[in-house]
């Protein structure tokens, strides 16, 4: 099922810790211990989503500092959303 | 180019204290010899992060090193995480706890905790405070492994916490800071926690070493625990913290060593630093330190003899104990610990008598304590 970047956002639950270093972001799941890594542009990425009052937005911002095809970066998106979702390390909210 | 062990640990050390002149040379002895050496010796984040600059003469090294060190932060960062919320709820309960070596240097003297690696957290409570404790951690989640128990054979007590089989964060509770008698009250809790210092970066309540008694007991640990292991990970430790103190620390320092019996210790664990990281010591501490060893016979520096059985560590044990009855005591626990720990340990899914246990373990225990280290 295709996601609505207009009416989402992206939230961070409070058992999530962030840590950037050596090039990579972590993000860590405090009730589980799972974590994630994100590269560069991962880190990226995850930044316009957290900051954006919605992933379109972010989509938006993304698109227009990457040399990026959008309906890959639509992908792209979509893909790590799923991620992080499925780890507890973020949540759509949807209208 | 062939490098001996003894130049590949030379090599590191120059590059953990910024010398990356010699990555070139590092690079030649080989990715996975490099790993295994750096990962043995604790510093296999700190050269990642020092051969981050050099890249382009070891760009294959820094690739594997730095992945290495991803997974590193990814668990350091987990067990931050554990360790404040372990901290506030000792915190919580009323129970003073200190935090001990690697875990509290991480956020006290390293640029970042991740750069220095360790398996366990090493926290020191109150003696009397032990069941607080075991219940505080209990509620958390920890788990205690099978381990070989008593009042005398142990000062500390593994905790583990697990998730789907694997450790997330092991605690190392002490309510003495080693287990040979003679370096069990060198330091004691009371005294620590009256100068202890604040470690901001685990939460309001965490605290740790106040900067000499961190030397005296880096200094004794590699020693006492660790038979006078020369990994760099112990020499950088005390590299850092020695680099940290004051004039007056330093004064406080020698005052301290020279009374607790571990002046030998310290000076060596100095010397070892210096050599590796060009330590800077304040010439009246070293020349200090000869004339007052010269002065006292410090039974402590008998463990700086290489090469010495297990067994001498218990004579020094007994020696160091006041009445037969304690002596007795210690030599109970050693041969016969616990029956959960003999079968768990032993034979988990065997009916053999405890009898045959305890002593097949004794038959194999004699070779082990007879062997040079």
């Amino acid at each position: 099922m295709s996601l609505s970047f207009a009416s989402s956002r992206v939230l961070v639950p409070d058992r999530v810790v962030t840590r950037a270093a050596q090039g990579v972001t972590i993000l860590l799941n405090a009730d589980t211990g799972g974590y994630f890594m994100l590269d560069d542009t991962g880190a990226r990425a995850w930044e316009a989503l957290t900051s954006s009052a919605s992933i379109q937005e972010a989509y938006e911002r993304l698109l227009s500092a990457y040399d990026v095809a959008p309906d890959v970066l639509r992908r792209d998106l979509e893909d790590l959303l799923q991620s992080l979702e499925a780890q507890g390390l973020a949540e759509v909210c949807r209208a | 180019v062939s490098h001996s062990a003894e130049q590949l640990d030379s090599l590191m050390a120059a590059i953990v204290r910024g010398d990356s002149t010699r990555a070139v040379d590092l690079a030649a002895c080989g990715i996975e010899r490099v790993r295994r050496a750096a990962s043995e010796h604790g510093v296999l984040p700190l050269l990642a992060e020092r051969l981050r600059g050099a890249a382009p003469v070891a760009a294959d090294l820094v690739g594997a090193l730095e992945a290495d060190l991803r997974h590193g932060i990814a668990s350091d960062l987990r067990r931050e995480v554990d360790l404040r919320q372990t901290l506030a709820a000792c915190h919580r309960r009323g129970l003073d706890v200190l935090v001990l070596k690697g875990a509290a240097l991480a956020y006290t003297h390293y640029p970042r905790s991740d750069l220095r690696p360790r398996v366990d957290t090493d926290l020191l409570i109150p003696e009397d405070r032990r069941s607080d404790a075991h219940e505080t951690l209990t509620a958390l989640g920890f788990r205690r492994p099978e381990q070989v128990t008593g009042q005398l054979v142990m000062s500390q007590a593994m905790y583990e916490k697990r998730r789907d089989g694997v450790v997330l964060h092991a605690i190392d509770l002490h309510w003495r800071i080693a287990n040979p008698q003679l370096f069990s009250g060198v330091l004691t809790f009371e005294e620590l926690d009256r100068r202890a210092v604040p470690i901001p970066a685990l939460g309001p309540s965490a605290r740790g070493l106040a900067g000499p008694d961190a030397l005296v007991l880096a200094c004794v640990h590699r020693v006492a625990h660790h038979r006078d292991d020369d990994s760099l990970i112990w020499l950088y430790d005390i590299h850092l913290v020695a680099s940290a103190l004051t004039e007056e620390e330093w004064r406080t320092f020698r005052a301290l060593a020279a009374e607790r019996g571990v002046l030998t210790i310290c000076r060596q664990g100095l010397a070892r630093a210096a050599a590796r990281f060009r330590t800077v010591i304040p010439p009246d501490v070293v020349e200090g330190h000869e004339a007052e060893t010269a002065r006292t016979d410090e039974g402590t520096a008998a463990f700086l003899r290489r090469g010495r059985p297990q067994l001498n560590t218990l004579i020094s044990d007994l020696g160091a104990l006041r009445s037969w009855t304690a002596r007795g005591r210690l030599l109970r626990e050693h041969l016969f610990p616990p029956a959960s720990y003999m079968r768990g340990a032993y034979a988990p899914s065997s009916r053999a008598p405890l009898a045959a246990l305890y002593a097949w373990r004794a038959a194999r225990g004699a070779w082990r304590w007879l062997r040079r280290g």
